[in-house]
Order: C-alpha cells, then sequence, then structure tokens
C-alpha cells in the first residue's frame, strides 16, 4: 500500500530560486493628470504581490488593485496611486514650486526601484487587455500601450483546495509563455479575472505564483461597493506591440543603464552594470 | 494480419471506459436576452469544479464532464445574476437556466494573519511568519521565534523552562529524543507550532494539580499529513591526510596517514504522520566526524523509571584532547538507524515503539613528548604515544503503553537497553637519557584493551485513578542492570623480556524495584496526600584480578599468580509513610509543613 515512495534528494545548499528582480530605477512622479471616469466596479481586490508578511504592506514588493465592474475591469498598483495622488497635491499646495520631489510615496520593500509589474495598468473590455505600461526612468520616451487577448491561459483543474481569506478555493495549473503556474480561484466570485493578465477560470483567482515562485499574488482584501474606475489620460503613450515592449522591458531590467542608453559624461562610452534578472514571462 | 489485430485491440483499450456527458443549454433572462454567465459542474456533495464553460454571445454554454457519480451539480453564476444551482442526474441532456437580475453579494474580507495568537494558555505561531529562505527543517525555524530557545545539544527552552512534552499532531512519538523531529521534519510540512503552557498531559490530572511545565506541539500542514515523506542527503568529499611522524618518534609502524578517504555521510530520514499512526524510520551515518548520536539525546523521560546503576570503575587511558572542535578531530566511522512508531489503538489508547542502534567505531591518536635539561650535557627525553580505538554498539529499545482517559490513566514502559563496547588502546612509552652518558629507562609497548558490554532492562508502570474528587496514583518499576567487563593491560618491555599481563574482570549488577502509592484527597482548597514508599536497591559485585607478580624475600620473582577477589552484595530496603497538606489556589501553592 504505502510502496509508492516519494524520492527526492536535497541538496544542503538550497538551490532556491530568488526573486530575481533588477535594479531598474523609476522614473519621476508625474501625477494622475487629466482623469474621466469609464466606469462602476462593485468588486475591489487587493493582491500583494511578493509579500514576504502578508499581514505587513511593508513587505510587499506592490500591493495591487483590481476592480471588477460590469464587462470592464481596471489593474493598477496602489502604491502607485497614492504617489501620484500625493505628487498632484504637492503641486495644487505649491504651485509656484521650481521642483518637486521625486518619490512621494515609499509603498513597499523595493520602493526605490520600478517593476514591470507594478508600472503597467491594465483595462480590459471585450475580451481585450489594454495594457499602460510606464517604462523606467530616461526610457519614458517609450511608454506605450499595447493589447493583448484575454484568456490566453489553458487551465487544468486539480482537486485540492484551500482557504484564502474565508474563501474555499480550488488549485488549477497552467503552462504559459515558458512558465509553469499554479492558481487558486474561489467559484463564489463569478469573474474570470485575475492578477495580471491571468484568467479565464470560473472564478476570481485569489492567490497566483509560478511553480518556482519567483512572483506570487495573493489576495489581501475583498470589498464590494460601487467603485468608481479612473482612466488618466496617459500623455505621451504611443501605440506599440506586446513584443517590442516585453523586449524594452526585460532589457531594462537586464541592464537598464545600458538599455536606457546611458553615456559616461568623460569618455562618451555606453556604460553598462548588468543584472541577473528572471522575467515572469519567459517568452 | 497480426500487427494489425494487436494494433485494433490496443485502440480499444486506449479508448475511453468513461462515458463522457455532455450537458448544453443557455442561460437567458426573463426577457430571453442573454446573461453573461459562468456554468460550472461539481460532483454533488463536494465543491470542487470538475468543469467549466463560459456563455458566448447568444447566451448558449457547452459542458463536457467525466463523472462517476450519479448526480451532478450545475451551476450558472454571474457578477449581474447571482448564482443558481440545479442538481440533475449524470448523463447527457439540454439545461436551460432562467435568471433574474440580482447583485452579487460578497462578505467583506481582510488578511489578518496575526503572527501569534494565544487562546488560553496555547500560544500559536505561524511557521509561514517566521520561516526565511535557508530553513530546512523545522529546527531552523523554531530558533527565531520568540520565547523559544534551542540550545546546542538540541535541547528546547520555553522562556527559559525546558519543554516536558514535545507533540506531533498532538501524540508524543519520541518519547523525550525530539531532536529527531526538529532535526529532520520539513520547516514547509509545519503549518503552526503551538506552545502550550501550564501543560498536563495525563487527563485525569487535568483541572486537580498545578502545573507550570510547557510542552510544544507541532500542527502539520494538510499535504504532510497521510504521506510518506522521505528525505534523502548524500554528500562526499576528499581529505589531505598528511603524513605522521612526530620529532624523533614515529607513531606504530612508519608512517600512517590521518584521517580517511574517501569522506562520505547520507542520511535517509522516512516520515508518515496520519491521524493513528506515526513513524520516524531514519539512518544516518557518516566518517566525518559528525556526532550522529546527538539527535537521539533523551531531554525528558516519559516515565519515572527506578534509577539503575552498575558500579564499574574501571577505563583504559586515552590520548589528551586538543581543545579543537570535536568535528575537526573526530576520526570515526558511525552508523545509526533509529524506528519510532506510534500506533493509536482505540480513543484513548497508544502504543509506542522507540527503537535505535547504533553503530561507531572511533579512532584517536595522541603523542606527548617532554625534553628536559638533565644536566648541562644531558637531557631526558620522554615521549608516550597512543592509539585509541573504541567500538560501540549500543541498542535501546522502549515499548510504551498507555492509556489516557478522563477518570483513569495508565501507562507500561518497557526498557531494554544493550551495550556492546570495547576499546583498545595500543601505547609506547619511552624515556632515554640522552648526552655524554645515555641511558635508556625503558621502551615500553603498552595494551590496553576494555571489553565493557552492559544490560539494562527495566519495566514501570503508573496508574492513576480518580474516584470522584480523590485519586489514586500507584507507581512500580523494577529492573536490572549488568555490567560484565573485562580490562587487560599488557606491557611489553623492549628490555631483556620484562612483560607482564594484567587481567581484571568485574561483573556488577544491579537489581532494583520502586513502588509507590498516594492517595489524594480534596477538602476545599485544601489537599491531603497520604502516601506509602518502598523501595529496594541491591548491587552485586564480582571481581577477580591476575597477573600481578610478587618478589619474594630471596630477590626471585615469583610469577604465580594471585588473583584478588571479591564477591559481594549490598542491599538496601526502605519503606515510608508520608503525609503531605497543600493549600491550592490558582498560581498559589503552599505545601504546609508536613510531618
Amino acid at each position: 500500500m504505502r510502496s509508492i515512495i516519494i524520492f527526492f534528494i536535497c541538496f544542503s545548499f538550497t538551490l532556491h530560486a530568488q526573486e530575481k528582480q533588477g535594479r531598474v530605477m523609476r522614473p519621476n512622479s508625474r501625477g494622475l493628470g487629466k482623469c474621466s471616469v469609464i466606469g462602476q466596479a462593485p468588486i475591489k481586490v487587493i493582491y500583494a504581490l511578493n509579500a514576504k508578511d502578508i499581514s505587513d504592506e511593508h513587505t510587499y514588493l506592490d500591493s495591487q488593485v483590481l476592480l471588477i465592474g460590469k464587462g470592464l475591469s481596471k489593474l493598477y498598483s496602489r502604491f502607485l496611486e497614492l504617489n501620484d495622488s500625493l505628487h498632484d497635491d504637492f503641486i495644487k499646495r505649491n504651485p509656484n514650486a521650481t521642483s518637486i520631489p521625486r518619490i512621494m510615496f515609499s509603498g513597499g520593500r523595493n520602493n526605490q526601484y520600478w517593476s514591470e509589474y507594478q508600472f503597467t495598468d491594465i483595462y480590459s473590455t471585450n475580451n481585450t487587455y489594454t495594457c499602460y505600461a510606464k517604462m523606467p526612468w530616461a526610457m519614458e520616451r517609450y511608454n506605450a500601450f499595447y493589447t493583448e487577448s484575454m484568456y490566453q491561459q489553458h487551465w487544468t483543474l486539480s482537486d485540492e483546495q484551500l482557504s484564502i481569506l474565508g474563501y474555499d478555493c480550488q488549485k488549477a495549473t497552467c503552462h504559459w509563455r515558458g512558465r509553469t503556474f499554479e492558481a487558486w480561484f474561489t467559484s463564489k466570485i463569478p469573474t474570470r479575472l485575475g492578477p495580471w493578465i491571468f484568467g479565464g477560470l470560473p472564478g476570481l483567482i485569489l492567490k497566483l505564483y509560478d511553480k518556482e515562485h519567483l512572483y506570487t499574488w495573493e489576495a489581501v482584501e475583498i470589498k464590494s461597493g460601487n467603485f468608481p474606475i479612473i482612466k488618466s489620460e496617459y500623455k505621451g503613450f504611443i501605440k506599440d506591440t506586446r513584443e517590442h515592449i516585453y523586449k524594452l522591458q526585460v532589457a531594462a531590467n537586464r541592464d537598464h543603464l545600458k538599455t536606457a542608453g546611458a553615456r559616461d559624461y568623460q569618455t562618451g562610452q555606453l556604460k553598462s552594470k548588468p543584472h541577473p534578472y528572471e522575467p515572469l514571462e519567459k517568452e | 494480419m497480426k500487427t494489425t489485430t494487436i494494433f485494433s485491440l490496443l485502440i480499444i483499450f486506449c479508448l475511453k471506459i468513461q462515458a463522457q456527458t455532455v450537458i448544453e443549454g443557455s442561460v437567458l433572462d426573463a426577457q430571453g436576452k442573454f446573461g453573461d454567465a459562468i456554468v460550472t459542474v461539481t460532483a454533488k456533495g463536494t465543491s470542487i469544479v470538475l468543469a467549466f464553460a463560459e456563455t458566448d454571445t447568444k447566451g448558449d454554454y457547452r459542458l463536457e464532464v467525466n463523472s462517476q457519480s450519479d448526480s451532478l451539480t450545475i451551476t450558472a453564476a454571474g457578477m449581474s445574476i447571482g448564482q443558481q444551482v440545479k442538481v440533475v442526474a449524470n448523463r447527457s441532456q439540454r439545461l436551460n437556466f432562467r435568471v433574474k437580475e440580482k447583485v452579487l453579494q460578497l462578505k467583506e474580507v481582510k488578511v489578518h494573519a496575526k503572527k501569534i495568537r494565544q487562546n488560553g494558555d496555547t500560544l500559536n505561531y505561524s511557521v509561514g511568519a517566521y520561516q526565511q529562505q535557508d530553513d530546512r527543517t523545522i529546527g531552523d525555524v523554531l530558533k527565531r521565534m520568540p520565547g523559544i530557545e534551542v540550545s546546542d545539544n538540541g535541547c528546547i527552552k520555553f522562556n527559559g523552562k525546558s519543554i516536558s512534552k514535545f507533540y506531533v499532531e498532538d501524540m508524543d512519538l519520541l518519547q523525550g529524543r525530539y531532536g529527531l523531529a526538529t532535526g529532520n521534519i520539513n520547516a514547509k510540512d509545519v503549518g503552526l507550532v503551538q506552545v502550550l503552557e501550564n501543560h498536563q498531559p495525563v487527563k485525569a490530572l487535568q483541572g486537580r494539580t498545578p502545573t507550570d511545565d510547557v510542552a510544544i506541539n507541532l500542527k502539520l500542514r494538510n499535504a504532510a499529513k497521510g504521506t510518506v515523506a522521505v528525505n534523502t542527503m548524500l554528500g562526499g568529499g576528499g581529505q589531505q591526510s598528511g603524513g605522521w611522524g612526530f620529532g624523533m618518534r614515529s607513531l606504530s609502524d612508519g608512517q600512517n596517514p590521518i584521517g580517511r578517504n574517501p569522506l562520505w555521510t547520507a542520511e535517509v530520514v522516512g516520515m508518515y504522520f496520519a491521524k493513528r499512526r506515526q513513524n520516524i524510520t531514519l539512518y544516518k551515518g557518516n566518517n566525518i566526524g559528525d556526532d550522529v548520536s546527538q539527535e537521539l539525546t533523551s531531554h525528558y523521560s516519559g516515565i519515572n523509571a527506578v534509577e539503575l546503576v552498575a558500579f564499574a570503575p574501571l577505563g583504559v587511558v586515552t590520548p589528551s584532547g586538543s581543545g579543537l572542535p570535536q568535528k575537526r578531530t573526530f576520526d570515526n566511522q558511525s552508523h545509526i538507524v533509529s524506528m519510532n512508531h506510534l500506533e493509536k489503538i482505540g480513543k484513548q489508547s497508544e502504543l509506542t515503539l522507540n527503537m535505535s542502534y547504533l553503530h561507531a567505531s572511533i579512532r584517536q591518536e595522541g603523542v606527548s613528548e617532554a625534553d628536559r635539561f638533565y644536566s648541562s650535557n644531558q637531557r631526558l627525553l620522554s615521549s608516550e604515544s597512543l592509539i585509541f580505538v573504541t567500538h560501540m554498539n549500543n541498542l535501546s529499545t522502549n515499548l510504551r503503553y498507555n492509556r489516557n482517559g478522563e477518570n483513569g490513566f495508565i501507562a507500561n514502559v518497557l526498557k531494554l537497553d544493550g551495550e556492546w563496547n570495547n576499546d583498545n588502546v595500543q601505547s609506547q612509552l619511552t624515556s632515554d637519557l640522552t648526552g655524554v652518558a645515555p641511558i635508556n629507562y625503558g621502551d615500553n609497548r603498552v595494551y590496553q584493551y576494555f571489553h565493557r558490554p552492559s544490560l539494562t532492562v527495566s519495566n514501570t508502570m503508573n496508574l492513576i485513578q480518580n474516584y470522584g474528587k480523590r485519586t489514586l496514583d500507584l507507581h512500580f518499576s523494577v529492573g536490572y542492570a549488568q555490567r560484565p567487563n573485562t580490562l587487560m593491560v599488557g606491557v611489553d618491555s623492549l628490555l631483556p623480556q620484562t612483560s607482564v599481563h594484567y587481567n581484571q574482570e568485574l561483573k556488577s549488577r544491579n537489581i532494583a524495584g520502586d513502588f509507590h502509592t498516594n492517595f489524594t484527597f480534596h477538602l476545599g482548597l485544601f489537599s491531603i496526600d497520604y502516601g506509602v514508599f518502598a523501595n529496594a536497591n541491591l548491587h552485586g559485585i564480582k571481581t577477580d584480578l591476575s597477573g600481578f607478580t610478587n618478589l619474594m624475600a630471596n630477590g626471585t620473582q615469583n610469577h604465580t599468580s594471585q588473583s584478588v577477589l571479591n564477591d559481594l552484595w549490598y542491599n538496601t530496603y526502605e519503606l515510608s509513610l508520608n503525609q503531605q497538606y497543600k493549600f491550592e489556589q490558582a498560581g498559589c501553592v503552599s505545601p504546609l509543613p508536613a510531618l
């Protein structure tokens, strides 16, 4: 009966994949600019990205908000929203200021650095995601938006269950863009959305991570109410393709200085400081 | 023809034996307009989704599901239509939903995972909150929890107090040898570490006698329960073994390299934790100087067994220590096998078997040299070099039965320990006067051989019975220990034929028995205790010494061996009656001066 023995060798030095975030500098705060309300959302979900301690948001890499409306949804970074609104507030109170602090709100643990998962706003409507990607410092000329089709992942449902935030969640796995992902969804919230551009399950994804645990999204709050979905102007964002933006983002994470085109002011040589980086999507 | 038959047979076998059920239909509202919905299938009785589909632009859906159950639960749900559930038979059919506009009601939730939760006398530490990346075993995470200290020898203390019990899933498998659990259970398998303060393991005594004992309980994650987990570790390497030669004397014959090559270490640990059964079986072996028996240190004993000491004051002279850490100087080949099994019989009874066997051979070498100025042109050079090899075979078994009921507690522990050890020391002692007039004072090879097996058997029984507010406590323990030791010392002198050989035989025995019974009854806040205590302790010692030579009066030597014999028994018997009066109130216990 118990003849099935799972055999695995564990080495004393753990080959544990570290979350490899690049050391990419943030762009300057721009504020929200002109905004318009494009819809209403009855459900607001807050996710923690790569939390070291789920109850302390200072250990999160980012805190992201997913507003679920009828036929429309928005995913954005809460830390950036706070930063942008403080920026706008500063300008309003100090109209004669000649300079502005670069970063107003430092949330999370990597708050000096940029991450494409934090700096991309995703709107979904009509089975399409429109992603507004804000690029890092010295690369703002590449700010762009691109579209992706929804429900790209093909999930395999599994029997395992886990309780997250009081909801009974079921496990599903998929292999997508080079990585294997595990998601825990609850069919009590009948929406096919989830964090980042994951979706397609018969319920809201409350926890999602790749097999190596490089990126983990976990829901920490679910609220119902009437939340306005606001879209800002995105001044200067050009239409681009996902492939081009993806290439720029991975290159920036691997070597920000070289990708931004930074040159040594004395020698004129292109500067380079490579950094190991494991992207969420491998292709 | 043959290949086509085989091929077609394979195809038939490959076809799905299970029939697939197809359920299709539409989800429409009262006006016939389509509703944006997700349709899911679950087997009746469970909430696990087997298949799902989304309605298309016309409101139609199609589900394909493979299930053995005879009925299925089909749910149509959506953000604006709420949830509608229908239970149908498991066969292909058409199923339509008529839904009404309904706002989805959600319960508002926020994550609250507190790191430490207090529950009466229980403190819950969440392992996930304290675990860091390089923590592999639960012992590594315990060190980080505030209040819990783990000392070098594995002893766990909470707020300075050593724990009295270590449970895994409320069962004490290891009976005090919890190093085996903290050093081998994976941190990722444990969900919570509970610290139980004022812990009384005997249910019959709970609420009757105050206690400030602390216990730790590990609560495993669901995935770790009921599965066999096997951890394996293999390591190998080599070491630079240099030549050995010291000063003017080389040890034994020629140059012997210190240390063995190749170096290896291996561990196989199998663990199983289920609701009625637990098992930890492991093998550890190495020759890199790690002390495998450290995890077997018993930090508390499950029961007060009678004390058995077989008196044997013999020993060999060994090389003195270097002061360096043991790991750097241990030249060993050690193996240990340990099997621990707990079986829950009935609701309140448990049967526990712990067995461990250690086999080790350890080698030590030491040299000491002294070079003294004797006079202006003479030096006294003396040196002592020893090679010490010890072989150890230790078997320790423990069989425990206990029944922990609300009104009665019974425990019986049978212990059997056996050791088959021997020590072997070869040494060379020389003493020379060098210089103008050299004299050799002695050049001896000394052999010491100490054969020291020992055996200890004991059985302890403990019975606690409540009669209303009165408690009867009965304790009976009896045991036998013996040590038949032999020490042989031989001195071969390299000077003209003076060799001697001494032989000391010693057989030491201890038979001991312990009986005590207590009867406690309570009068309000006072508790009155009457007891009878009896103890018998018998020590037997038998010795025989041979090999001494006698110097006769006329100067010749009498080589006839004279033996020195001992054969005696030293017995003590004790019987006493005692009484004790205590005033107990929560947090305050004052025993009144008892007679």
